[in-house]
């Protein structure tokens, strides 16, 4: 932890968050391997990978909102209350009133037989945390911070566009006033429009309200618009880790790298370098670094010892022998 | 209501207004149209006198033409005439309102019965996937719902025969005078193997398209959302769940009326309840042709009826049928 | 056991049941242990040894009748669910491929025929018209025809706005061809798997004429010898196994054909079940 992170109260605190899979006869299944993150009261994290490199499967383990399938070992700390205690009860009342997660807004995110204002009641209801009067105009409240209609209100689901179901996602979420916003892959189903205006207002949220936010995506150069902070995952450990402030910081992890010469740039003309390979597979994890297939800069030593997330500068850190060796430097 | 949706409702309405007149129609088509003339009899009442049946001639028109006939028919229709029972010689509507009124209690009660515990069994099913409940509801279920109706009645019947009454809707030799709560109690009696047939028959399809229709939501993730709002499992099921996967299990309901009706006849076949399934087995017999038709048109306007509700209640259920 | 395992296993055991009772039912002349109307000591004699399902009011052996029983309700089934099908398709196929008009008429028929109280017209039209073995594959299969085309239907919908249905369609293909090559071969299996619940159905409808009196007074069916065994007081006589065999017949068979039906209809439309809530939640493991 640096001397500027301590000042901040960590809303969310996770440590070594792993999750593993029953996979049957092949063996337990490791979607998440040590993941640790910590995101300050309304500060915006974003976590980047490709698909499959577990960051959905964070996401939902932060929550307890996996399978029967799953374990799910490690700490997770809301405002420094412990969520993952003996008494599973206290997770289920984190749930939505602490921790707020949205999902991906696809037609079936929102229950279709219910109007908009009935979710934003609905939770607050439940809870007990507000009359159903006081709850109605907390609900006109959410949908015009979110710059939605009122109208919306009255309306379902399938009555309304994307950009405007995911928005209606997020006032569901914050209605209980949460202090920890996970969102995943809000922008995915979007265009470009949209996704500007979602983003746009989930920052401007996230600092009124002091809300600590997770943001999972994959697009890179979304998360360094938007975001404070960038976490990189690959092969479901945290393989980076930067102050979007410090984007042109150099050194680089060798896959962030990569993923950034992917990412097509409408002012180039040349088509953009892609990433060789596929990430790994859950059951055949190598020993060392997950990245050491694909990565053109291996050392030896990659392939059989795990590489820690070190400091490389200013609550800058990256998990890679290469830059270490190199001293931080190119 | 709004207006798409009062749209939505007459259009229903019209439309179940003109397949009432189709049925009308068919049923006044088909007794005619059988082999041995039938509308010839329909005024031969047995030991009816010369008045009677030319008074029936008379409001059938059966002098005329098949579309005097079919106005005359339809006139009588306006006027609550369903004609005159050749096997009881009373009007059709008097022995119709009787069997119906019979029938009601026993159908509704194996119904009610069947369809509240089929849809709590199917659903907790649904939930507990991969348990030995699920297992063995949806296997039970099947097995119900395999089983001929009056094949499981008989079976009920071998079972309790000396324990329950096995026939009848009372006892035939009850002291006159009993007082109403004991009359009650003698008809419950009597109800029960009857009404418990229906319901198990019942139990079994809807435990089976519970579970199904549960499954498909709890893959929605609107539940997934849900249980992310901190609310409990049970609250989800009922709430979420459910409330999505009553939609099918409705239309399943107006799909299956007229099966229902055939086990209704059989039932009361095999326990001799006196109802209106009873009623048509024994016009069939008797060649009973107003009595009949009678029936059938009863039968087909409650099916049109209760598809029309099945109808509305969707709309209510989700908006989407609307749209 | 995975749930696609347990359907497979459903569907083997469902069509191990159906190929035996077909095979019974084809050789019955030849394996019976006795004649069909042979007669014997006791009337409701006990199921023994000698006669596993026992003797029936005419001192009949119960198990060479169940036999004989289930190749007349066999075929009875059979014809009526080859005619629902064929009708069924043929509908389904008509109505699915021209769309407008003929599509509204054709689904506007189906759903009348849907709405009328089918079983007590089919009483009544067995009842007049005389209860035999070709009369009853008729009209039975005249009731059940409707929900094939249904299927059928929305099959044939889908698939004339596929890209290679379309092209067919520009290159001037005439309609019968495009029918014959494209739709019917994709239409079959589920067809199959439609006909399979159909037979269920034909056999319930059978047994239920025959419970009425509408069965064929000349043949043994499982819905006649369970009628016969009604009419002539066999539950106040305790002879529960002239009941219990032909109704077990029944109920098995069309157990069969619903675990049949379902494990087909998984290989057709398999359906990628994830549960989002299940009574069984992650394992956490605190630090």
């Amino acid at each position: 932890m640096t001397a500027v992170q301590t000042e901040r109260s960590t809303a969310l605190d996770v440590r070594g968050l792993r999750v593993e899979f029953d996979g049957g006869d092949a063996g337990p299944l490791v979607a998440v391997r040590d993941v640790s993150l910590d995101v300050g009261a309304g500060r915006l994290l974003g976590l980047v990978g490709e698909s499959g490199c577990g960051k959905s499967t964070t996401l939902l383990a932060m929550v307890g909102l996996l399978s029967g399938a799953a374990t799910i070992s490690g700490a997770v700390r809301l405002a420094g209350q412990e969520l993952f205690t003996a008494d599973q009860q206290a997770l289920r009342r984190a749930r939505g009133v602490g921790i707020a997660l949205v999902l991906q807004a696809s037609m079936s995110t929102l229950n279709p037989v219910r109007k908009i204002a009935a979710q934003i009641t609905e939770p607050l209801v439940y809870h007990g945390l507000l009359g159903p009067a006081a709850a109605r105009e907390r609900a006109r409240e959410l949908l015009a911070l979110m710059r939605l209609p009122a109208h919306v209100g009255e309306a379902f689901p399938h009555e309304l566009s994307g950009g405007m179901r995911q928005r209606a996602s997020i006032a569901v979420a914050l209605a209980p006033d949460p202090k920890v916003l996970l969102l995943d892959e809000p922008t995915t189903a979007l265009d470009v429009i949209a996704q500007a205006r979602v983003l746009e207002l989930i920052r401007t949220v996230a600092r009124e309200r002091e809300i600590a936010v997770v943001l999972v995506t994959h697009d890179l150069p979304l998360v360094a618009h938007y975001c404070d902070e960038v976490a990189v995952m690959y092969g479901g450990e945290v393989v980076e880790r930067r102050p979007t402030t410090r984007w042109d910081e150099e050194p680089w992890h060798p896959y962030t790298r990569m993923l950034l010469a992917s990412t097509p740039d409408l002012l180039d003309a040349e088509l953009p370098a892609t990433i060789p390979g596929t990430p790994p597979r859950l059951d055949q994890l190598p020993a060392g670094c997950p990245f050491v297939d694909r990565c053109d800069r291996a050392l030896t030593e990659c392939a059989t010892v795990r590489p820690a997330l070190d400091p490389v500068g200013p609550e800058h850190r990256v998990a890679c022998h290469v830059v270490r060796d190199d001293g931080g430097e190119r | 209501m709004s207006s798409s949706r009062s749209q939505y409702v007459a259009t229903r309405a019209v439309q179940s207004f003109g397949t009432v007149l189709v049925a009308l129609t068919a049923n006044f088509l088909i007794f005619r149209l059988l082999p041995g003339n039938a509308a010839d009899d329909f005024a031969r009442v047995p030991g009816a006198t010369p008045e009677l049946q030319d008074a029936l001639r008379d409001q059938f028109g059966l002098d005329g033409s098949l579309w005097t006939q079919y106005v005359a028919y339809i006139k009588q229709l306006l006027h609550g005439n369903l004609g005159t029972s050749f096997y009881s010689r009373q009007p059709v509507t008097h022995d119709l309102a009787v069997a119906i009124g019979n029938s009601l209690p026993m159908v509704l009660a194996g119904t009610l019965i069947g369809i509240g515990l089929g849809v709590a069994v199917g659903a907790v099913a649904a939930w507990r996937r991969g348990t030995g409940f699920e297992r063995g509801a949806t296997a039970g279920g099947l097995v119900l719902y395999a089983m001929p109706a009056q094949f499981l009645g008989l079976l009920l019947m071998i079972l309790f025969h000396n324990v329950l009454p096995i026939a009848g809707m009372q006892d035939e030799f009850a002291p006159a005078g009993q007082s109403t709560l004991a009359h009650l109690h003698d008809v419950g009696r009597h109800m029960i193997l009857p009404a418990t047939t229906l319901g198990l028959i019942i139990f079994g399809n809807y435990v089976v398209l519970t579970r199904a229709a549960v499954l498909d939501t709890l893959g929605q993730e609107y539940v997934l959302a849900a249980r992310a709002r901190g609310f409990s499992d049970a609250y989800v099921l009922r709430e979420h769940a459910l409330r999505n996967a009553a939609l099918p299990i409705v239309h399943m309901v107006a799909l299956s009326l007229g099966f229902m009706v055939a086990g209704s006849i059989l039932i009361e076949t095999v326990f001799s309840w006196p109802g209106i399934g009873h009623a048509v087995f024994q016009a069939v017999l008797a060649r009973d042709y107003p009595m009949l038709q009678g029936a059938f048109l009863t039968l087909s306007v409650a099916v049109i009826g209760l598809n029309f509700c099945a109808d509305v209640i969707s709309m209510h259920l989700d908006r989407r049928v609307v749209g | 056991m995975s749930r696609l395992a347990r359907l497979h296993r459903g569907g083997l055991l469902g069509g191990a049941i159906v190929a035996t009772f077909a095979a019974v039912a084809v050789l019955a002349p030849v394996i019976a242990p006795y004649g069909v109307d042979q007669s014997f000591s006791q009337i409701f004699g006990h199921p023994s040894l000698a006669h596993p399902f026992g003797l029936d009011d005419s001192t009949h052996d119960v198990l060479t009748r169940v036999m004989w029983g289930g190749r007349t309700s066999l075929s009875i089934g059979l014809a009526a669910t080859a005619i629902a099908v064929l009708l069924g398709t043929t509908v389904g196929v008509l109505a699915g491929y021209s769309r407008g008009l003929v599509d509204h008429a054709l689904m506007r028929i189906t759903d009348y025929v849907l709405v009328l109280p089918s079983i007590p017209l089919v009483i009544v039209v067995i009842a007049t018209w005389g209860p035999s073995v070709s009369h009853l594959a008729i009209v039975i299969g005249l009731l059940l025809w409707t929900t094939t085309a249904r299927l059928v239907r929305a099959q044939v919908k889908s698939m004339r706005e596929l890209v290679y249905v379309r092209r067919a369609v520009s290159l001037g293909a005439s309609d019968a061809r495009i029918v014959t090559r494209y739709i019917l071969p994709q239409v079959t299996p589920l067809v199959l798997a439609s006909a399979v619940l159909t037979l269920a159905h034909a056999i319930f409808v059978e047994a239920a004429l025959a419970f009425l009196g509408l069965g064929d007074p000349g043949s043994v069916s499982w819905g006649t010898m369970i009628e016969a065994a009604f009419q002539r007081t066999a539950v106040s006589a305790g002879a529960w196994w002239t009941i219990v065999a032909p109704g077990t017949c029944i109920a098995v068979f069309i157990l069969a054909c619903s675990l049949l039906s379902r494990a087909s209809e998984e290989a057709l439309n398999p359906r990628l079940r994830v549960a989002y809530l299940s009574a069984r939640g992650p394992r956490i493991v605190p630090r």
